[in-house]
């Protein structure tokens, strides 16, 4: 489960989160939408503790990561994987070697062959061939590196998966293959999610509950269902905005 | 009054900053098992390659030397002098100096762009995201791989100073290479060539570690690591001036 704990975070004088509280359950999936500059990727980067909280707390699978010595620290972000805005594949390694970054690092220095395997699965699980294990991400189209990303994040059987918008920057196609895709791992893997994301048809195709997260706060939570009958004027400026206006924090 | 006061909260946060760093360093290093796979790599890179450029500059700097303590002295102080004066600058000053100048503008703006690149990149926080400390992937071979590397580029640097220094005079000074030999022996001490090479070590780290503090504090864009390449390169020359000095010091108490 991952808990957040009416969580404060300014920059400077610019209040992004403001007392912000969230839960998501043990193998729910929640969207989270907003406009840009709202404090989205910086609620999930709370969540693995590569930002603290001013005031709260994160708790995730039973750690408060605000709290956390470096060796739980590790623990639990060896539970979570997280898919980044640009992918953020290393350069300097190939798909292979990328995806095994995923894994702990024990097992990477005691069972190459093994850890090999893995990564080929997880290239599998990721709809991508296994020739694609020796090229570099600069050999890679913007679709394919999303993939390898999802596929580094699930690689250590992570039990908990952040995709900070995962569609950003792809054409619709590419868009739709991703979120199948998350949808898939989901199904597969049964693992907890979250999607920060601003393609709003997809999210709502993946995800159990939906969270508005407006002005710093969470404006409105709830499931798909009720995010669309919702007559709240900024739900729907978001879930139809060729209707109204969208309204900028 | 106000812009003092700001660069003194400025120099003492970077003061602080580096020195948590450093801290984070040292302990990463007393795990070479983890780091020297990583650390071999990059000593390959920062130092097989740069032996051409260190030996060009080495070879001119030997060379220059001669020539001007040949046109300062020659007919004033005995000319075997100029052995002592060649041999004594390069292993002292130029070879370490010089070849730390050009590993700050080939390995500390390259380590500078490089991390800050992948800050900027969010590949940092993806280190980190999957449980890797960044100090022990990224700055511990690197600073490792510095100290390594520095000494025996700079032993090569002396043996290419002198020997230009020696060729230079042969080809342009009235002094015969037996002339050139003692004032070589006249001056050379132990001490010199050893000093020489801990200093190279001492900028070896101060290389790496400058390129690596600015780099892991990169913000912005292209913008941004370009800011980053430059205060690697200006941030390391001025450390190494520093070093230079403070070392200076101590060669005289201990020589």
């Amino acid at each position: 489960m991952i808990e957040l704990i009416e969580v404060s975070k300014s920059f400077g004088a610019n209040v992004i989160l403001d007392k912000v509280s969230l839960r998501v359950e043990e193998g729910e999936t929640l969207a989270l939408f907003g406009p840009s500059g709202t404090g989205k990727s910086v609620t999930l980067k709370h969540i693995i503790g590569l930002i603290e909280p001013d005031e709260g707390d994160v708790i995730v699978d039973g750690v408060s990561i605000p709290n956390a010595g470096r060796s739980e620290l590790k623990r639990v972000r060896q539970r979570v994987g997280y898919v980044f805005q640009g992918s953020a594949l290393f350069d300097s390694m190939n798909v292979e070697e990328n995806i095994i970054l995923g894994m702990p690092e024990q097992r990477v220095r005691e069972d190459k062959a093994g850890c090999h395997e893995r990564a080929m699965e997880c290239l599998r699980l990721v709809n991508l061939e296994r020739q694609v294990a020796d090229l570099y991400p600069s050999e890679l189209s913007g679709g394919m590196q999303k993939r390898v990303a999802m596929a580094r994040a699930i690689a250590g059987h992570q039990a908990y998966l952040l995709y900070d918008e995962p569609t950003t920057g792809l054409d619709p196609k590419n868009a739709s293959i991703i979120t199948n895709l998350i949808a898939h791992l989901q199904e597969e893997l049964g693992v907890t999610g979250i999607i920060v994301t601003h393609d709003i048809e997809n999210a709502f195709r993946v995800s159990d509950r939906v969270a508005l997260l407006y002005e710093a706060q969470i404006h409105a939570l709830g499931t798909v269902e009720e995010f669309l009958e919702s007559s709240d004027p900024v739900v729907q400026s978001f879930v139809r905005p060729d209707t109204e206006s969208v309204p900028t924090a | 009054m106000a812009a003092i006061g700001a660069g003194v909260t400025l120099t003492l946060y970077h003061a602080a900053g580096a020195a948590v760093l450093a801290f984070h360093t040292l302990r990463g290093m007393l795990r070479p098992r983890r780091y020297y796979q990583l650390m071999l790599a990059q000593a390959f890179d920062m130092g097989v390659a740069s032996i051409p450029v260190v030996v060009v500059v080495a070879a001119l700097s030997g060379a220059v030397t001669s020539q001007q303590s040949g046109y300062q002295f020659t007919g004033t102080v005995p000319i075997w002098i100029i052995g002592s004066i060649v041999t004594a600058s390069v292993l002292t000053e130029l070879g370490p100096l010089l070849t730390a100048l050009v590993l700050v503008g080939r390995v500390g703006a390259r380590i500078g762009a490089e991390l800050g690149t992948m800050v900027v990149t969010e590949q940092v926080d993806a280190l980190r995201a999957v449980g890797r400390d960044p100090i022990e992937q990224l700055v511990v071979p690197r600073v490792a791989a510095g100290i390594l590397v520095l000494p025996p580029l700079v032993a090569i640097a002396d043996f290419v100073g002198i020997g230009a220094g020696w060729l230079g005079a042969m080809l342009t000074l009235p002094i015969t290479s037996s002339e050139f030999i003692y004032g070589t022996r006249t001056y050379f001490h132990d001490f010199a060539l050893w000093f020489g090479l801990i200093k190279a070590a001492v900028f070896g780290a101060t290389i790496t570690f400058i390129g690596c503090y600015v780099g892991l504090r990169a913000s912005g864009g292209a913008e941004g690591v370009g800011r980053t390449t430059t205060n690697a390169v200006v941030a390391g020359t001025v450390a190494l001036m520093f070093w230079d000095a403070v070392l200076a010091r101590l060669l005289k108490a201990f020589g």
